[in-house]
């Protein structure tokens, strides 16, 4: 009985008091009447398995607004996932976004004799400690650059902005050159063996390598790191830290001086990053040490952050663009010139829907923190 | 120790068949004779009856017998009826003991008859060697003050104080606002009646006022409360008022001329005061004050208009707080509770959008004595609201920011709310966004009816957010109708919030004060939730109102009366008999550590331990639960009836025969013994390899008890008490986990198997449960080797008992409060 | 992923393209391990597709379309050779190697080049 399974009994589903409180704030259901989560709830708990007439359970952007509100805190998006990867094993279709390339390109990365080529961006000032048992977990940026080259999508520049900055600081690390995708999308749709293939993968290199701490600038990937892998793989060897959380001490003990930039900016709180680990503070910290730089907040900040509309590659639709132009709207209205956000996908998901927008208002720009940290510091 | 020759009457009882059906009770009554001690052993069909009662005495008075045991049933049951029928005969009850063959034996041994006659041999042995070793008690008598002490004015302290003071005794009414009347003078109507608040509680409070058996202390506090039960002593501290309140009459011309203005806390801020106020106008007493804080200063003395304006000239800006002393027999806690504060729900707005409001504040704008004169008014623009909403379960029933439980009476609040609205504006839309709606007592469904057929509509689903309009300031609030699954959107002039009911923010001093607990939910905790409601576990005190937990003014009225009838019977009894179960210390064993006066549950022992006072007992302050007896590293102290002898006389008894068969158990009188009672009456059958010694409380079991256990040759010995947090003894209990870890690690020093030694918490319902362990025990024992009993033997009769090791006292601080 | 004996995938848009495949299957062979895939037009291939072909364990994904201005379907060719290099690009960085993947125009019923660079596709495919 699918009550029975300890794994959806943890979400605390039972304890939905059925008041619809996350049905009012959830953004999907703001835009498409069909979805209701709290119905979603009614459909699936007490049944033999997911609902498989429920297609709706597709279109969670996984971006905890519900939690946040929740009398109970029901782990509403970890019950999606749960009832994705049994609809999944039972061999439902889902619809992904892109044509599955991202689902494929990370099924490819799971291959056993697979040496990859992906530190040719790498600069040559960037400075690499061979020995160090710190890697930096670099993530998908690479191949995100290539598939979304159109939208002019940068996310190996906050890479690199956030390895410049580690060596200003003259924090040592290494970087993985056969690193696989983390593998958070995939766990998130419902494939759970893939995820298991990538994630013990990812864990046989770290093992082989000694790697203790691993540092990263996308928020799934520390997520998934730091959660999901132990959760899911029963143990992680190395600990898990944000760039963001390691910088900012430095910043407050003077150790490290961000540099000059003159701009009016504004930031996106990344779902996963805020409401899902309580990170608001440690990227703000690092936007404001920035000399010039004058911070505003959009309407929607912190813990009522709005979504940027998509997740883990799956189901991308008119609702999810009335999201989007939202969230651009919001960030227009501050005024700001510029959108800044700590994930590489806010930045592809929000400049993909500045692109089909009719070019109502004019376009805000939309940067990666680190790089434009970086940037700073010339 | 024994002066006289010991002359020990056992008399085994056959219970019709429920002994004699499974246990041979014959042979039980023939082995009884070969124990020492014993002059006359005899066998009874119903001993409790009548005819057998006549023949124990006979037997006592014939054989000239010092003590008595009796085999039969469980103590838990018929213990005072038989101790009552020695006590007839002249002899001392406390020589009296019973060993429970059936619950413990006959009953859950029904298809082994040579087993459980064995067993019920074994448990008549041990229970010989007890009586043997019982000393006659006194049972002590406390003289009681006839007096209480009601600590809270609000409705439920007031009526308590009446109630007490009608019935003939003095009352003291502690009451740290200015006036009495608490939370019910602040609302408008009560639900269900729809009567004026304040109409009918004024006549209580005037009453209050003035009642001669009433002493009232209003603006006053508790500072310190010391002592027990009938003989309370309580320092309280009147704080300055600046103004005779014998002489003023409220001419309110102090206020007039007072400059300083300060929004008035009983209207919720809405409207201002004056330094110089009375608190409203039915306020008891009926006086003005002066709210020192507040006032431009009386040291030096700024301004002295109000001096110069007083009509009787009783300003004295330099009073001072009063110290009263005041003895009672009992305290009542009456001290209510306080609103929740919805600020930190961001989603809802309240302090950001002027129009949405608390009930509190809704109370106070429709109320005639109100900041608008009863003119239901919203804050933003003063007109009069067309379309209102009411938000339930703010603050309740929730996990995320707010209090998990439900508060009880803001669904009928509403309710009531809704229909005041209608009767101001007939034409107003009421909204009313719910989860449930509890409407659960008299007249409460009535009342929703009504409320229903006046056209207020009630829509499932609780708002997911509310934002303001700038312009016009009105509300736009999302909400979820569940009903239809859809979202929709209201607006609305005015919001008001239905927030829970929170306990005092300082309740926490006065729990220190009186040696309270609190349950979960943070107000205080009863000493059993359904057969002693208001009584708190220390003895003497009781409870009154919502500080028990939220209620409305007909349940607060309720407990009331029974707070005042449960003091009653303390007061009235002149003086109160104690059980026989009492600590003693003797001072020349005494080392003055402080240890037991740390861990005694009731405060009953004081020392002074840098002048080395030696432990000071209050004995009627002592429940008996014997936990000082065992963390008492220099055996200083003994229980009465439960002296380490006769605990480890039984051990000696129990395992004097093939102690490698036989699993010793602790049982406490209140949770587990239940339990195992309850096991048998159920007849749930276990192995019967099980030998029960039975203590008041888990605490009283001392760490030497269980090495004995072990030295003589047991396999596993089982500790078992009630659930931590159930404790009978508050929380006793934790103190025999806390001795449970410490043995753990000495047994494993010693190379004794840690689980040789088991820990169960056990609740009395828990019948079958117990069974359940009984059996896993025994499976437990069959892994036990010979080597393992014979190396534990060595090592344990190897080693020096006492003194008891000097281990470092971890800080533990406070006894924990559950 | 078995790099010997994988099949080469052919997208093959269904006019110039297909016309070429049906020309060299009628007077010549082509090798049995090269699966024809047929689409309407070269811009129905995006990266997904192609991706998933080598998912699915393909050594080598090969695009046959038509020549610049004789489209069908009166297109041009921007979006399939943007798709064309991203993939390719992709593969790189997999480390598979970018030539797994070639993009091949050719006339109306050329069959013979068709196999032709078949086989020189093949050969290259074996070299990496």
């Amino acid at each position: 009985m699918f009550d029975d399974n300890q794994e959806v009994k943890d979400t605390r589903i039972h304890l939905c008091l059925d008041c619809g409180k996350c049905t009012v704030v959830c953004p999907v259901a703001r835009y498409d009447p069909q979805f209701n989560p709290r119905l979603i709830v009614q459909r699936n708990v007490g049944q033999n398995g997911t609902n498989l007439q429920d297609e709706t359970i597709w279109s969670c952007l996984n971006c905890y607004m519900c939690l946040e509100r929740c009398n109970y805190r029901v782990e509403f998006p970890e019950f999606i996932r749960i009832l994705r990867t049994d609809a999944f094993g039972k061999g439902v279709q889902m619809q992904c976004s892109h044509g599955g390339a991202l689902q494929t390109l990370t099924h490819l990365m799971a291959g056993e004799n697979l040496h990859q080529k992906r530190l040719g961006w790498l600069p040559p000032d960037i400075e690499l400690s061979k020995q160090s048992d710190t890697i930096f977990f670099v993530g998908c940026a690479p191949y995100f650059d290539i598939l979304f080259s159109e939208m002019e999508v940068n996310t190996l520049e906050g890479v690199e902005g956030a390895l410049r900055l580690l060596n200003r600081a003259h924090i040592p690390f290494a970087l993985l050159s056969n690193e696989r995708c983390c593998g958070r999308d995939l766990l998130l749709q419902g494939d759970k063996k893939g995820f298991m293939v990538v994630a013990q993968a990812n864990m046989d290199e770290f093992t082989r390598l000694g790697v203790k701490k691993i540092i990263t600038s996308c928020p799934e990937c520390y997520y998934s790191l730091k959660v999901d892998y132990p959760r899911m793989l029963g143990r992680m060897v190395a600990e898990v830290v944000y760039w963001t959380e390691i910088m900012t001490p430095l910043l407050q003990a003077g150790e490290l001086c961000l540099g000059r930039l003159r701009k009016k900016v504004t930031y996106q709180d990344p779902c996963t990053l805020g409401r899902g680990l309580r990170i608001f503070d440690t990227p703000r910290q690092m936007l404001c040490a920035v000399d010039g730089l004058e911070f505003v907040e959009m309407e929607q900040c912190r813990e009522k952050a709005l979504c940027c509309g998509a997740s883990s590659w799956v189901h991308c639709g008119a609702t999810h663009r009335k999201i989007q132009d939202e969230r651009l709207a919001q960030a227009e209205a501050t005024g700001a010139k510029m959108m800044v956000t700590s994930c590489p996908k806010c930045q592809i998901h929000l400049k993909c829907a500045q692109q089909s927008r009719n070019d109502k208002t004019p376009k805000i720009d939309i940067q990666d923190l680190a790089s434009l940290v970086a940037r700073s510091l010339d | 120790m024994v002066e006289e020759e010991l002359r020990i009457g056992v008399f085994v009882c056959d219970c019709g068949l429920n002994i004699a059906g499974s246990v041979d009770t014959e042979e039980v009554r023939r082995s009884a004779e070969e124990l020492p001690g014993v002059v006359v052993s005899v066998r009874n069909r119903y001993t409790c009856a009548d005819p057998g009662q006549v023949e124990i005495k006979r037997h006592i008075n014939e054989h000239k017998l010092n003590r008595v045991v009796v085999a039969s049933c469980t103590p838990r049951l018929h213990e005072s009826t038989f101790r009552q029928c020695v006590a007839e005969t002249g002899l001392n009850p406390y020589l009296f003991e019973m060993a429970n063959i059936r619950e413990h034996c006959s009953w859950v041994h029904l298809y082994d008859r040579e087993s459980a006659t064995k067993k019920a041999k074994d448990i008549v042995k041990m229970a010989v060697a007890r009586a043997s070793l019982l000393q006659p008690q006194q049972e002590m008598e406390i003289p009681v003050t006839d007096a209480a002490l009601v600590i809270g004015g609000g409705v439920a302290g007031i009526q308590t104080a009446l109630d007490l003071a009608d019935a003939g005794h003095h009352v003291y009414l502690v009451e740290e606002k200015p006036s009495i009347g608490g939370i019910m003078a602040q609302l408008d109507k009560t639900f269900p009646t729809m009567d004026c608040s304040i109409c009918v509680l004024g006549p209580k409070m005037m009453d209050a006022g003035r009642h001669p058996n009433i002493k009232l202390f209003a603006y006053s506090t508790v500072e310190e409360v010391s002592g027990y039960v009938g003989n309370f002593k309580v320092r309280i501290r009147k704080k300055a008022r600046y103004v005779d309140e014998t002489v003023c009459n409220a001419c309110a011309k102090c206020a007039e001329v007072c400059p300083v203005v300060i929004p008035d806390e009983f209207q919720q801020g809405f409207s201002s005061r004056k330094a110089a106020y009375m608190a409203f106008p039915q306020a008891v007493p009926s006086a003005f004050l002066i709210d020192m804080e507040r006032c431009l200063g009386n040291n030096p003395v700024a301004c002295v208009k109000c001096v110069d304006a007083c009509e009787k000239k009783c300003i004295d800006l330099h009073m001072q707080d009063k110290i009263f002393e005041v003895e009672v027999g009992t305290i009542i806690v009456a001290t209510g509770m306080d609103v929740y504060d919805p600020t930190q729900l961001d989603e809802y707005g309240y302090t950001r959008f002027e129009n949405v409001i608390t009930s509190m504040e809704f109370e106070r704008l429709i109320c005639g004595g109100g900041p608008t004169d009863g003119h239901l008014v919203r804050p933003s623009d003063h007109k009069a609201p067309k379309r209102i909403g009411f938000v339930q379960c703010v603050g309740s029933r929730t996990e995320n920011r707010g209090y998990p439980y439900c508060s009880n009476v803001c669904c009928m609040n509403t309710v009531k709310d809704s229909l005041l609205i209608k009767e101001h504006y007939p034409d107003a839309e009421i909204f009313v966004f719910y989860m449930d709606i509890r409407a659960f007592g008299k007249g409460f469904e009535d009342l929703l009816r009504r409320s229903r057929e006046a056209g207020v509509r009630y829509i499932r689903g609780l708002p997911g957010e509310i934002t303001e309009d700038r312009a016009t300031k009105n509300l736009r609030v999302r909400v979820e109708n569940t009903t239809t699954a859809r979202v929709e959107e209201y607006e609305l002039d005015m919001v008001v919030l239905s927030v829970g009911l929170e306990p005092r923010a300082d309740l926490k001093r006065l729990i220190g004060t009186l040696n309270l607990s609190q349950t979960s939910d943070g107000f205080l905790m009863e000493a059993h939730p359904k057969l002693k409601p208001v009584d708190a576990p220390t003895p003497g005190i009781f409870f009154a109102g919502c500080v028990e937990s939220p209620k409305d003014i007909k349940d607060s009225v309720t407990q009331a009366g029974a707070a005042a009838a449960r003091s009653s019977i303390v007061l009235n009894a002149g003086a109160l008999k104690g059980e026989a179960i009492k600590a003693v210390v003797d001072l020349n064993k005494c080392n003055s550590c402080g240890v037991c006066a740390k861990r005694c549950p009731y405060g009953a022992i004081k020392v002074d331990v840098k002048a080395k006072s030696g432990a000071q007992l209050i004995a009627a302050a002592c429940a008996g639960c014997g936990t000082c007896a065992a963390e008492c590293r220099f055996d200083a102290i003994t229980m009465q009836h439960f002296a380490d002898d006769s605990i480890l006389a039984q051990i000696d008894a129990a395992l004097e025969t093939n102690p490698e068969q036989k699993i010793i158990t602790f049982l406490c009188n209140w949770c587990s013994y239940a339990a195992s009672d309850l096991a048998g009456v159920s007849r749930l059958q276990y192995p019967p390899n099980n030998r029960f010694i039975r203590t008041m409380c888990s605490g009283r079991v001392d760490e030497s008890f269980i090495l004995r256990a072990l030295e003589k040759g047991a396999p596993i010995v089982l500790l078992s008490g009630c659930h931590l947090g159930d404790c009978h003894y508050i929380n006793a209990n934790h103190w025999t986990m806390r001795r449970a870890d410490k043995l753990w690690d000495k047994l494993e020093k010693l190379g004794i198997r840690p689980e040789r030694l088991q820990l169960e918490w056990i609740s009395a319902a828990e019948g079958p449960r117990f069974s359940q362990i009984m059996h896993q025990l025994e499976e437990l024992r069959q892994k036990v080797t010979p080597e393992e009993i014979a190396h534990a033997r060595k090592v344990l009769s190897r080693r020096k008992l006492a003194p008891k090791e000097l281990e470092a006292e971890d800080e533990l601080g406070d006894t924990a409060k559950v | 992923m078995n790099k010997a004996n994988a099949d080469i995938v052919v997208f093959v848009c269904n006019w110039d393209g297909l016309s070429c495949i049906e020309a060299a299957a009628q007077s010549r062979t082509y090798p049995a391990s090269v699966k024809v895939i047929r689409v309407s037009c070269l811009s129905r291939v995006h990266s997904g597709l192609i991706l998933k072909a080598f998912e699915l364990g393909a050594g080598g994904v090969m695009l046959l379309g038509c020549e610049s201005g004789s489209c069908y379907f009166g297109k041009d060719d921007e979006f399939s050779t943007k798709e064309y290099e991203k993939t390719r690009g992709v593969l790189g960085l997999l480390g598979l190697g970018g030539e797994r993947l070639c993009l091949v125009h050719l006339p109306r019923g050329d069959g013979a080049r068709f196999v032709k660079q078949v086989k020189k596709f093949m050969a290259e495919i074996e070299r990496v």
